[in-house]
């Protein structure tokens, strides 16, 4: 059965090479892909249905709606692990979406155990409140424009023509310098958090975390699937991992999936 | 003769407005006023003397009204004095209030009157209505001697308990009741009673004293409740209530400084006491009595008679009536092992009613029926001892049936889910997730990081080099600006060019002459705007001479000249002017020009 839809999408590829329109034939083709594992899905065919929509995502489309169904599609079949980890990568692209934040949510409370929570500060409430409303993309946008206006506003003053120009200009540079500063930190957060470091998520229903690569170390914690983690070091197989509320250890690698976007080609609009 | 006349109007006008204020000035009022006028013997009232208008001299104040021997001043209050001051017409009116009450405690019994007062104020004189009052002797039932029982101070702080033989957790109210025949001050409670022996449930305190006049031998008290509590004994035996202190003050014939009268605060504790306390009687007591004792009723329901297995719900007792409310446990339920029951959530409400402490406790149960199939649910019971008949009661509710309906249909995976659910997380928990985004006809590639794209970073630089560039010229602008000559030696090459394709312009055999003339034109102006001379009296000596100064190289010298000369050969028609020839000039000069902008430093 899996190998189904796998046919259908490299003819679709194949004539996607012939095509002169390639880039939308190819989105179109993946949408049928797509489409068709809803219809697995709403008959219950979840294991389909996921096929479908991975065939879409190793084609290399991705989708925010396409990562929210696929979530969906794991979590019915009682997958925890693979369900918030589909449904973190579609909140990368979207991080607005309200389907993806109530299922995720749904999906997290279904998370075995329970690890203590650190309480936050008020700024650093507000920095990662605001690094969870806005996308890597948005963020660049946001920084970029007021980049832009700080030149503009730079240039103006530079050729000073009539009064009421300079005093524009002035406004300019001044909002322009003002928003960069404020934007850059939250840009450099989210940058961080999403490029520069590793995220992924638990895979496997307990794992122990150790205090060195290796069973022979002493056991500190247990991690459940669908946890969230940050890996901080590879080491043979094993990796130390960082967990929000400080707490470090090291755990086998094939126990978590990273959750890096593939890099792929870019559009002129995010 | 006008002047006269302006201030005849003048007294007219001030003489009109006296008569016309006339009125207002005998506006006076001077009034006396009892709230009753009929009272009993040792009962007090308030008697008010006002005198109020315009010109009252608040100062003068009024006479103390004659009222002994019927009746005796206790204390009296004022005199308050109001002023208020107002212009009506340009006239200045200033009216005053004077205001004393006294308050008299009737003394002797009979028919009184209470004279007129009279007060003079200026030429007139103005009296009060006279007050005629009533004294009666007290009635019987009033009096309360109880077996000739006196407070044996003045003041008194009472304690009385409401019975002194109690069980052990039975409800005992003791209340303090303060008695003073002289007026006392500043009451407040000092410290609580120590009542190690009980458990202690304050009822009430009187935020305001309410007193009523009683009289013993004589002479008559006011009778205030101050405080009571309900008590709980806790073991059998004697049982202490500790003294109950009160602060107050009373007024010494000392006056401070500015003549006010100095108070002495003392304090006034009330004699302990103590009360017996009977244990619990062993015979007849029920197995599940767990040490309630008062009057109680039991009151069991179950939240509804079908459900579907897994799901839960709620069954609640609640025990309402006198006593000690808080001692109660929570019963025990036989219910069939099939229905799993969680320990109940107690909570407990308390009120005073009657002057007792009464409440209710409720447990509250959730249940959940493992399997389905019908249930029945054996009724509560609950016991606890009655003092006033002196015997254990016990109570049982009613039975119930529980239809259990098949459990719900559950996710395919079992929700295995950790216990500490924060409150949002259970409100998720009853919704479920949500459904697919819909079909679509195009699935957009939503992938990649911007700040990887080459292109889109490459953008970024644009401004930067725009910014320099616009320094740049911005600062040669200003340059030229500044130097005028500067700006005509820069701007000497782009004219010459200007001028020299004008001449291009008119290339042909028919205008020979004026093209060599434009040609001949265009260079010495160069040469003049290059080197800030004047292009009018500018001979070929001049030319060499200036040259020479700025170092030109000796070939372009010479070219420059031979262009020159073959120009003016051209115009006056020393040469041939065919077409190849001029072309040649043209471009002669060009280059010639463009070499003497190449020695520009």
């Amino acid at each position: 059965m899996r190998l189904r839809p796998a046919l259908i999408f490299s003819l679709v590829l194949c004539a996607k090479c012939i095509c002169m329109n390639a880039q939308a034939a190819s989105s179109q083709a993946a949408a049928a892909l797509y489409n068709q594992g809803n219809q697995f899905y709403a008959q219950a065919r979840y294991e389909q249905a996921q096929a479908a929509y991975e065939s879409v995502l190793a084609a290399g489309v991705h989708n925010a709606d396409l990562y929210y169904n696929l979530g969906n599609a794991y979590l019915k079949a009682g997958k925890l692990g693979p369900a918030i980890h589909s449904y973190r990568l579609g909140l990368k692209l979207r991080p607005r979406d309200q389907d993806l934040r109530h299922n995720i949510a749904f999906a997290r409370i279904q998370i075995k155990g329970k690890l203590p929570e650190v309480k936050q500060n008020m700024p650093s409430r507000i920095g990662t409140r605001i690094l969870y409303e806005f996308s890597l993309n948005e963020l660049t946008l946001i920084l970029s424009g007021f980049y832009f206006l700080l030149f503009l506003g730079a240039l103006i003053w530079i050729i000073h023509p009539r009064n009421w120009l300079k005093r524009l200009s002035f406004y300019l540079l001044l909002a322009g310098a003002a928003g960069f500063t404020l934007c850059s930190p939250f840009f450099a957060g989210k940058l961080y958090q999403d490029l520069l470091c590793e995220q992924a998520i638990v895979m496997e229903e307990k794992v122990n975390a150790y205090s060195g690569p290796g069973e022979l170390n002493a056991r500190l914690f247990d991690l459940y699937e669908g946890m969230d983690i940050v890996v901080r070091q590879r080491d043979d197989g094993w990796s130390r991992i960082e967990l929000k509320n400080g707490l470090s250890g090291w755990i086998p690698e094939s126990s978590f999936r990273s959750l890096s976007l593939p890099v792929t080609a870019l559009k002129a609009r995010p | 003769m006008k002047r006269g006349l302006s201030v005849i109007a003048l007294f007219a006008g001030l003489f009109a407005a006296a008569l016309y204020a006339l009125p207002a000035l005998c506006e006076v009022k001077f009034k006396a006023e009892i709230d009753r006028t009929r009272l009993y013997l040792g009962e007090r009232t308030t008697l008010t003397i006002i005198l109020e208008g315009e010109g009252v001299d608040t100062r003068q104040g009024v006479e103390s009204p004659e009222v002994e021997p019927h009746f005796e001043i206790v204390n009296q209050i004022g005199p308050q004095v109001q002023t208020s001051m107002q212009i009506i017409n340009g006239k200045f009116t200033s009216s005053s209030s004077w205001r004393m009450t006294y308050i008299l405690e009737a003394r002797e019994v009979g028919n009184f009157q209470i004279p007129p007062l009279v007060q003079r104020l200026g030429n007139r004189v103005y009296r009060t209505e006279a007050i005629f009052v009533q004294i009666l002797e007290p009635p019987e039932v009033e009096t309360h001697e109880e077996n000739g029982w006196a407070p044996p101070e003045d003041p008194y702080l009472d304690t009385k308990p409401d019975k002194a033989e109690a069980y052990v957790g039975e409800q005992v109210v003791v209340s303090w009741y303060l008695y003073n025949h002289r007026n006392i001050y500043n009451l407040k409670i000092g410290s609580r009673p120590p009542l190690t022996e009980f458990k202690v449930e304050e009822l009430e305190t009187a935020k305001q004293l309410n007193p009523q006049v009683k009289s013993f031998n004589g002479l008559s008290y006011n009778v205030a409740f101050i405080q009571n509590f309900a008590l709980f004994p806790l073991k059998s035996g004697k049982a202490a209530i500790g003294p109950l202190e009160l602060i107050y003050s009373i007024p010494t014939r000392k006056a401070d400084l500015f003549g006010r009268r100095i108070y002495q605060d003392k304090s006034l504790s009330s004699a302990p006491l103590s009360i017996t306390v009977l244990p619990l009687p062993e015979e007849g007591r029920p197995p599940d009595f767990s040490g309630a004792v008062g009057e109680f009723s039991l009151d069991a329901t179950l939240e509804k008679d079908h459900v579907r297995a897994q799901d839960s719900l709620n069954f609640t007792v609640s025990i309402t009536g006198t006593g000690n409310i808080e001692f109660i446990k929570a019963p025990s339920l036989n219910f069939p092992s099939s229905l799993e029951v969680y320990p109940p959530e107690a909570e407990t409400e308390k009120m005073i009613k009657g002057g007792k402490l009464v409440g209710r406790r409720t447990f509250k149960y959730i249940l959940v029926p493992q399997k389905e199939g019908d249930l029945v649910l054996p009724g509560i019971s609950f016991s606890y001892f009655d003092p006033g008949v002196k015997k254990y009661q016990s109570l049982e509710s009613p039975g119930f049936s529980l239809h259990v309906e098949p459990a719900r249909l559950r996710p395919a995976s079992p929700v295995a889910l950790s216990p500490d659910l924060t409150r949002e997380e259970v409100k998720l928990i009853k919704s479920d997730m949500r459904y697919l985004k819909p079909d679509k006809s195009a699935l957009k590639e939503e992938g990649g990081y911007l700040v990887r794209s080459p292109l889109y970073l490459g953008v970024h630089v644009i401004p930067l080099f725009a910014f320099f560039a616009a320094y740049y010229f911005r600062t040669r602008k200003d340059r030229l600006a500044a130097d005028p000559r500067l700006k005509r030696s820069r701007q000497a090459h782009p004219l010459a060019r200007r001028r020299l394709r004008r001449a291009k312009g008119i290339l042909d055999e028919s205008h020979a002459p004026d093209f060599y003339a434009e040609l001949s034109r265009s260079l010495t102006q160069y040469f003049a705007d290059r080197f800030q001379m004047e292009a009018p009296g500018l001979t070929s000596e001049k030319i060499e001479q200036v040259m020479k100064e700025k170092d030109i190289a000796p070939d372009v010298r010479e070219r420059f000249h031979l262009v020159l000369s073959r120009c003016d050969q051209a115009r006056f028609g020393a040469v041939g002017s065919d077409q190849e020839g001029m072309r040649k000039a043209y471009q002669e000069a060009l280059r010639v020009i463009s070499e003497l902008e190449k020695s520009r430093k």
